[in-house]
């Protein structure tokens, strides 16, 4: 390793220089060989475990200085494999436990680095420092800080789902690996297309190791945490005077994993009502403490926030399905609907010709037919919609297109308003009204002439009354008897009667005019 | 003037309503056109496009349990001009590009579609 030059020591000295390098270091260092034995150790080594190293030849480390925080760690793990008990390639601080030769335990951090040579590990180079009461308090402080720490993380990233199998999923693995169980479960209730299931996920065991058991049921040792939402923590659940009291097992079923230390903490909704529970298990007795109850209720109670979210938001889902699936219903009946309606017109009009064919004259048949067109005209606006409102204007504009297509210019009729939509009943009255107007204004009124000017204004009142104003001007004079038809007898008999309004008609020598005004036009749907 | 240029124009009529039907008929014959069929059902259409020679034919597009687009395809596919008589329903896509006359409609407004579609028959 080192390269000797001319002005370096000799290699008897470089070595007792080393030597006194290591005895001197406060901190206890051991030198071990592949197999895990130790064959060097410095003077503060000897004195952490209090064995020569003479004395603690032949035997493994692993009889003095043991892996995990718990101070029976060394009873309850000793065929632990030596390569997992120091990790050879672990550079970290790990907690651990040292046995000094006169009986005390003595809690210490070790750090465990691999020794190469030539590309292979020929040895580990172990440094134990003890960890003495000052540092107790600080390390309580650095494992609750770990602890929030990790509660954080599991917080945030369950806050991020919605998905009720990943959240289970997420809380046992989390709560399981901060419990200190050896294996956790989560059992949990949902309604699935009405019928009331439990499910679980598991962490620390295959499924299979569960798949063969009924479900838990509500026995001494369940119930508490099931039905009443209570926590249960047992050193030693098998002790325990509520264990064993059920047919057909009186304990654990037959191939049921070893379960000593037991943990069963509710996961209760913000309503009382109580999702499941978090069942932790380990095969040694007395693993739960205090703190890993108050863990796993921390994360409990994330975990039934972020349930009652999933929750909502399935149903949320389902609502917005069912809603879409509503409204996909409404359109194809509304389709229905306007086909009939149309189909219905159409059969209207070819009995109205067969009867009426030879027995009527021509005119007859042709305003018969155009107060029939202009009928289902007003209807495909209404159908347009959905059979909500539509626009006056557009009504207006349908009514009066074939008239100004066929007879004369569109600039002689002027329409002039605000937007203003009409309920389909208001519409289908207003829309003959137009028809008849119109109709009248080519046959006797102001169309009839080539200056003959048609002016419709209209505007909505505070009241949310419609006024609307139909002028002619300029026309061939004005004969009296023209005012009483059907069109007028449509606008009175629908508009003033049947929809509340009002309509006045004036005589002028320059044009018919007529006032209509409507309350509350979109109103009757 | 258009009931001369759709003098004998041999024309396919595919309705179902009855009395909608003879109406129709009526139209067609006071407009100077042959009536072929008329048909009630896919079917009987499919078996008069194959008998009969035809310059155009008039669809209803709801025929009760089945609709008229196939007859649509075998005539686009034979090159011979048609169009839909519907009540209001949504047109699929494939068939929007066809004319249109929706119901109920006046004989000005059929014999003018006509003409216009009549430009289209090849003269035999």
């Amino acid at each position: 390793m080192l390269n000797p030059t001319d002005n370096a020591p000799s290699c008897a000295t470089r070595n007792s220089l080393l030597m006194a390098l290591c005895d001197h270091a406060s901190e206890a260092l051991f030198l071990l060989d592949p197999q895990q034995q130790c064959v060097f150790m410095n003077s503060a080594a000897e004195k952490l475990i209090g064995f020569s190293f003479d004395e603690l030849q032949g035997r493994p480390l692993r009889d003095v200085v043991f892996q995990g925080v718990s101070e029976d760690a060394h009873r309850t793990s000793p065929s632990e494999p030596t390569e997992r008990v120091f990790p050879v390639c672990s550079g970290m601080a790990e907690r651990g436990v040292v046995l000094h030769r006169d009986g005390e335990l003595h809690r210490v951090t070790y750090t465990a680095r691999p020794v190469h040579e030539e590309g292979h590990v020929v040895g580990t180079v172990l440094e134990v420092r003890r960890t003495r009461g000052k540092g107790q308090a600080i390390e309580a402080l650095e494992e609750e800080t770990r602890i929030l720490e990790a509660l954080h993380r599991t917080g945030a990233m369950l806050a991020s789902k919605l998905d009720l199998e990943e959240i289970v999923q997420a809380v046992t693995e989390a709560a399981t690996t901060l419990s200190g169980a050896r294996f956790g479960a989560f059992f949990y209730n949902v309604i699935r297309d009405g019928e009331a299931l439990q499910l679980y996920t598991l962490c620390g065991a295959p499924r299979e190791a569960f798949a063969a058991f009924p479900q838990p049921r509500h026995t001494a040792v369940f119930g508490p945490t099931f039905a009443e939402g209570v926590v249960i923590r047992s050193d030693n659940i098998r002790r325990d005077p509520r264990y064993g009291l059920n047919a057909p097992y009186r304990g654990m079923p037959p191939k049921h994993l070893p379960v000593t230390s037991y943990l069963s903490v509710p996961v209760k909704a913000c309503n009382g009502t109580i999702h499941g529970a978090l069942i932790f298990g380990h095969e040694d007795a007395g693993v739960f403490t205090e703190r890993s109850e108050r863990i796993v209720t921390a994360i409990a109670a994330q975990a039934s926030v972020a349930i009652d979210n999933a929750a909502l938001f399935e149903a949320a889902q389902q609502e917005i399905a069912e809603r879409q699936k509503v409204e996909a219903h409404q359109k194809l009946l509304i389709q229905e609907l306007n086909h009939r309606v149309k189909n219905m017109l159409a059969t209207v009009q070819s009995i109205a010709k067969r009867t009426l064919r030879g027995r009527a004259d021509q005119i007859a048949m042709e305003t018969f037919q155009n107060r029939l067109l202009a009928l289902s005209q007003s209807h495909s606006l209404i159908m347009r919609e959905n059979w909500r409102p539509v626009d006056l204007r557009e009504l207006a504009h349908t009514a009066l297109a074939p008239f100004l297509d066929a007879v004369t210019g569109a600039e002689r009729v002027q329409l002039d308003g605000p937007n203003i939509r009409l309920a389909p009943k208001v519409a289908l009255a207003l829309g003959m009204g137009f028809h008849e107007l119109v109709a009248n204004a080519v046959r006797h009124g102001a169309l009839r002439s080539d200056q003959g000017q048609i002016e419709i204004r209209w505007r909505e009142m505070d009241d949310n009354t419609l006024h609307l104003s139909w002028v002619e001007q300029e026309g061939p004079p004005v004969d009296v008897v023209q005012g009483q038809g059907f069109g007028l007898q449509l606008l009175e008999k629908g508009l003033a009667h049947e929809l509340g309004g009002e309509v006045r008609v004036h005589l002028a020598r320059s044009g018919m005019s007529y006032e209509i005004s409507l309350p509350d036009p979109a109103k009757y749907l | 003037m258009t009931a001369m240029s759709l003098r004998g124009l041999r024309v396919l009529l595919v309705e179902d309503e009855m009395i909608v039907c003879m109406d129709l008929e009526d139209m067609l014959r006071d407009l100077g056109c042959v009536v072929v069929g008329p048909a009630a059902r896919v079917h009987q259409a499919l078996s008069l496009i194959n008998r009969e020679p035809i310059d155009l034919a008039m669809l209803d597009i709801n025929l009760g349990c089945e609709t008229s687009y196939p007859l649509a395809e075998r005539l686009a596919m034979l090159g011979i001009p048609h169009f839909f008589s519907t009540g209001y329903s949504d047109i699929e896509p494939a068939f929007r590009d066809r004319p249109r006359l929706q119901k109920p409609f006046s004989e000005a407004q059929l014999s003018s579609l006509l003409v216009s579609l009549r430009g289209a028959v090849h003269s035999p």
